[in-house]
């Protein structure tokens, strides 16, 4: 035990941080040249640097730019909404989807599927629907004027599986030509990505909003009461951090659909792995998150080429056995 | 005020400097303060004074309405009535984060959900000495480190919380309170799960640093052999169907640790021996 274990671990935390904004670099440029068409590396600085109108350019540009960063945003949403909800539930098994943001979100975007709307009122109503469960989770939960993470979790959950059960009727109900896009759009699909503007200005407030809360987080996962006797103003903090996840998870939804297991599984190898410091937790989950999806992405659109496959089905296939293998090695105790 | 005065040359400076001196500073006040739980009263009209150098102790059985006295106390819970007040001011009107720069609790229990090493944990003392956006210091963690001595984890900073026994993680409890450092200390039952020389040496760590610190302590305890040796004054909190006529009484150990009046507290007859060591207190 050594006098500088406190600044050892600041400089630990910044590489850490480095070797993921560098590993999301990486995916980024693989996700850039892989593909039908491949695009070499020199071509590729060429596409950026220069103005070229070309067939590559078309593609890098048009196609797969604004499809790599939606993943990269999405990715790194739904890795920062799992962790908040983590400390929020104080629930190992809490995701970004376990109060039900998603299971609106996909009321809406069905809904607008079987009405034949076009991709821009689907997003809207996508959203509509996260923010209608978002208040009509935090009214049931609130109603009784006090709060605990038990409560919001059964309501959450509750409501989920309502959800689900409108989700069921409209599938069953829906025409045979609908069926696919339905069925994608709810186990997560990047394809119809647009360059994520407002959504990376929605994360990137969020990422600073709860990166400011990250030290009264830590103490929450001692409890409330703990919290309190610390100096947190944790009634507050609870809002806030709701707030923050739920909206973070609408907006990864209305872009992406449902895309499971991320927001699960990306937080939880960082713990397991660095600890339970949420100043490095929430960047870590961000770019960690954001570079599992993009990666994820690449494969489900180049593995089977020219077929694509759902996106939910690679970050199973990566996450599982990433997860399985960091809790079997790891020396860290879970509760 | 004495500050304003030391430049004066005069000697009305000194005299009033030795009159503060003379009446202790009270640091925790209630004001008529009415508790209830569930519809149960705890109490009612409670006045109550806890000035600097004072170690206090709250008895009473199970369910007597100790920890949510305490609570209330911390501000944790809204009063019925009445007020707190922290140095003169409403706990009311006092931020959680100032609070508890003046204020440390320790709670009976804790939970983890994912857990941190142990000078992590103590480290979390600092959260409301720290700014908001500024990291622990090389000093913060010498403080931290000073206080796992203390309480004799040393050897297991680095460990994972799940892997303490209840006794240790008791001790981590305390030597975050220590790392708070506040001059109010509010303890719940501080002697669960520690074994006795613990209990012995914790105990008589916390009133060192309280009379050092010219704080103020008070805690729940269900032994009287510790309250006895620990404690300068008491509160008892009888229960419900009480022959007395007061629900509350405060007052100096010696005048509240009579055998009659513990009848009453536990409904179980208690008796005192007058040892060669000192007062001892045996269940009958």
């Amino acid at each position: 035990m050594t006098l500088s274990a406190v600044s050892h671990q600041q400089k630990r935390n910044l590489l850490c941080l480095l070797l993921l904004v560098l590993a999301c670099i990486g995916s980024l440029i693989l996700a850039l040249t892989s593909g039908s068409i491949e695009i070499s590396l020199p071509d590729l600085w060429l596409v950026i640097t220069t103005d070229q109108t070309s067939l590559q350019s078309t593609v890098v540009n048009e196609l797969r730019l604004p499809r790599a960063l939606s993943a990269l945003i999405v990715g790194a949403q739904l890795a920062l909404a799992g962790c908040l909800m983590q400390v929020l539930l104080r629930n190992p098994l809490a995701d970004p989807y376990v109060l039900g943001v998603s299971g609106g979100a996909a009321v809406g975007a069905l809904f607008s599927i079987m009405m034949g709307l076009g991709s821009f009122a689907m997003s809207a109503n996508a959203f509509i629907g996260a923010m209608v469960n978002l208040l009509l989770v935090f009214g049931l939960a609130h109603s009784q004027g006090s709060w605990s993470p038990t409560r919001l979790l059964l309501t959450g959950v509750v409501t989920a599986a309502g959800w689900g059960a409108v989700i069921s009727f409209m599938l069953s109900i829906s025409q045979d030509h609908q069926l696919t896009g339905m069925v994608f759009w709810l186990m997560g699909d990047l394809s119809r990505a647009q360059l994520p503007g407002q959504h990376s200005l929605v994360f990137l407030i969020c990422l600073l909003l709860s990166w400011a809360l990250a030290r009264p987080l830590n103490l929450m996962l001692r409890g409330e009461m703990q919290a309190k006797a610390l100096g947190v103003s944790v009634y507050p903090l609870q809002i806030g951090l709701y707030l923050l996840a739920s909206l973070l998870t609408a907006s990864a939804v209305t872009q992406a659909g449902s895309i499971g297991f991320l927001g699960l599984v990306v937080p939880h190898i960082l713990r397991l792995s660095l600890g339970t410091d949420h100043r490095l937790l929430l960047p870590a989950s961000a770019l960690a998150g954001g570079c599992l999806l993009l990666l994820a992405d690449t494969l489900a659109r180049t593995l089977i080429a020219p077929q694509q496959l759902p996106v939910g089905v690679i970050t199973a296939f990566l996450g599982v056995p990433v997860f399985l293998w960091v809790l079997q090695k790891s020396n860290r105790g879970l509760v | 005020m004495s500050q304003s005065n030391n430049g004066d040359q005069s000697g009305s400076g000194s005299t009033i400097n030795d009159s503060i001196k003379t009446t202790p500073k009270v640091l925790l006040a209630a004001q008529q303060l009415g508790v209830k739980i569930a519809g149960k009263t705890i109490c009612q009209n409670l006045n109550l004074e806890l000035a600097e150098g004072e170690v206090w102790g709250i008895l009473g059985g199970n369910g007597a309405g100790k920890t949510t006295l305490l609570h209330t106390l911390a501000g944790f819970r809204e009063s019925d009535h009445g007020q707190v007040l922290i140095e003169q001011t409403p706990i009311k009107q006092i931020k959680a984060k100032h609070r508890a720069q003046k204020l440390g609790f320790l709670l009976q229990d804790e939970k983890n959900a994912f857990p941190a090493t142990v000078l992590e944990t103590a480290l979390q003392g600092r959260h409301p000495h720290l700014g908001h956006w500024q990291w622990e210091s090389a000093e913060d963690e010498k403080i931290a480190l000073q206080a796992l001595e203390q309480v004799g984890l040393t050897d297991y900073a680095e460990r994972t919380l799940d892997r303490l026994s209840g006794g240790e993680r008791q001790r981590l409890k305390i030597a975050t309170l220590l790392v708070q450092n506040p001059k109010i200390w509010l303890l719940d039952e501080p002697a669960n799960h520690l074994d006795l020389h613990h209990q012995i040496s914790l105990l008589s760590l916390l009133k060192e640093q309280t009379k050092q610190r010219q704080g103020c302590l008070l805690m729940s305890l269900h032994d009287l052999n510790l309250a006895w040796r620990f404690c300068d004054k008491l509160i008892f909190l009888y229960p419900d169907d009480s022959s007395l006529e007061h629900k509350v009484e405060q007052g100096d150990k010696t005048a509240l640790l009579q055998a009659e009046k513990l009848q009453h507290l536990y409904q179980h007859p208690i008796h005192c021996l007058d040892t060669a060591q000192g007062k001892v207190f045996i269940a009958g």
